[in-house]
């Protein structure tokens, strides 16, 4: 979860949240239902206010929202807006929205449970004809040459001082991306569209696109550039495309994301690259892969490299966490887990926490928590 | 049928002639000689033990089980018979979980 200098970030990021507020000005009448779907410390749902709606609903699971109903208390809104602390999901409105806003995608749609949760809020929250912002996202990316974006995931294990070969961490550093950006001469190739999420329609929480390219020009390339077009309303589109970021200030929300290869591959102009990115919901998080090849642009049958990379390699894993993760693997309790058992048991049974505390020190009397009643606590914060 | 009469019946349907191709929604990791691969359709992995992850990297490399199978009797000392039995038996639970087929 976010913390409040993470939310203060994001509504320092002028030119995301002017576009949000133009796309609500533009959608909000004083006969709207609005809901403001992980709605933080509030600042959508005080604004769909200002717009004049008739009622707002603020749906936000973490703590923030306390903070969010102080603020509109500030704000004299107490009365205009229902803060309601769950999962989306979880809940039910006693009306349907005309318009539904959102910000909880990450730079990229596909991050966490976001696509699931908008698709659930459409069907169940949104009235007929009602609106969502954001409306659609345009994904696109380039081939670039980064160094600078490059060295700081490598060399660090391709040159550590010290003359010891870390190529092992090497191997899980370039399967990782990262925030970065570049600016545009930087880029190899022109700029590829390789998805649309369209909100009003989107019931896939996957992608998987084809992309190529032909070089436009030559030089080292390191690796992939994404990023996307957000329309937050049909003629209000804000960006943070490769070719823009660049131009992006440097502490947007919305940066572009950098793909590494495994090794940079000198490209000349007329090069073919192309790539197979693919993300996958697997639980609450996505599972990325690129796998990318480079064939000479005037032999194509030449291929000059080709990489299979995925977020599944970025993790430092050992061989006994790996066995943990396989489907025929038997776990057995740990004391932890005993103690976590124990507690949970109470809880079911409608124990207070102090005396599930007190009991779990007489169960386990050689457990080494400093405080138990912080550690039941922290346990039915999470499932109580 | 049960689990393993199902993956016998498998089996005698599998054989030395046979080519193994890697699904595409399977992702290979390995580390230390043992491995995981994860498939992107079901979000489940699938261990390997040392021998395993030879033999995925070998299938991988050269698809035809014989030829495998040849690679393996050079590389362990175990009888043919006894590494014939682990190839094909493993191939058998990779397709099951249809982390490849054979052709």
């Amino acid at each position: 979860m976010y913390s409040i200098t993470d939310y203060g970030v994001m509504i320092a990021d002028r030119p995301r949240i002017t576009a949000y507020a133009e796309a609500m000005r533009r959608v909000i009448t004083p006969d709207s239902v609005v809901v403001d779907l992980g709605a933080g410390p509030g600042l959508f749902a005080m604004l769909a206010c200002r717009f004049g709606a008739r009622r707002v609903y603020a749906i936000e699971p973490d703590d923030a929202i306390q903070v969010a109903r102080e603020i509109a208390a500030e704000n004299g809104l107490t009365g205009r807006i229902e803060f309601i602390q769950a999962m989306s999901t979880d809940i039910t409105l006693p009306e349907r929205a005309n318009v539904i806003v959102s910000d909880i995608g990450g730079v990229m749609p596909w991050f966490g449970t976001h696509l699931p949760s908008i698709a659930d809020a459409r069907q169940r929250l949104l009235a007929p004809g009602g609106r969502l912002i954001p409306a659609r996202d345009t994904a696109w990316a380039a081939v670039v040459h980064a160094p600078d974006l490059y060295a700081r995931q490598t060399a660090p294990w391709d040159d550590n001082g010290f003359g010891f070969n870390m190529q092992s961490a090497r191997r899980l550093a370039v399967n990782t991306f990262r925030k970065g950006a570049v600016a545009e001469e930087q880029l190899l190739t022109p700029l590829q569209r390789w998805a649309t999420v369209d909100y009003a329609r989107v019931d896939d929480w996957n992608v998987q696109a084809e992309v190529g390219w032909q070089a436009g020009r030559a030089g080292l390339g390191h690796g992939l550039l994404v990023g996307l077009d957000r329309t937050l309303v049909d003629g209000l589109t804000f960006s943070n495309a490769p070719d823009r970021s660049g131009t992006l200030p440097p502490d947007t929300i919305y940066s572009t994301l950098f793909f590494p290869w495994t090794t940079a591959v000198a490209l000349e102009t007329g090069d073919l690259v192309d790539v197979e990115i693919r993300a996958v919901l697997i639980g609450s998080d996505y599972v990325w892969c690129w796998q990318s090849s480079v064939r000479d642009g005037r032999q194509p049958s030449v291929i000059k490299a080709r990489f299979e990379q995925s977020t599944v390699m970025q993790d430092a894993l050992s061989p006994a966490s790996l066995r943990k993760t396989s489907a025929s693997y038997v776990p057995a309790l740990t004391e932890n887990g005993r103690m976590a058992r124990f507690v949970l048991e109470a809880m079911a049974q409608g124990v207070p926490l102090g005396t599930i505390a007190a009991g779990l020190t007489r169960e386990f009397p050689g457990h080494k928590l400093r405080d138990p009643l912080s550690y039941v606590a922290a346990l039915a914060r999470q499932y109580g | 049928m049960d689990n393993e009469t199902e993956l016998v019946a498998h089996m005698t349907r599998i054989s030395l002639d046979h080519t193994f191709t890697v699904s595409k929604d399977a992702v290979f990791r390995d580390l230390d000689g043992e491995a995981v691969i994860l498939d992107l359709q079901s979000g489940t992995y699938f261990g390997l033990n040392a021998v395993g992850a030879r033999i995925w990297h070998l299938m991988v490399h050269h698809g035809t089980l014989r030829i495998v199978l040849e690679e393996l009797c050079r590389e362990y000392d175990a009888e043919p018979a006894v590494l014939e039995q682990d190839l094909l038996t493993l191939v058998s639970q990779l397709t099951e979980v249809r982390l490849g087929a054979v052709q």
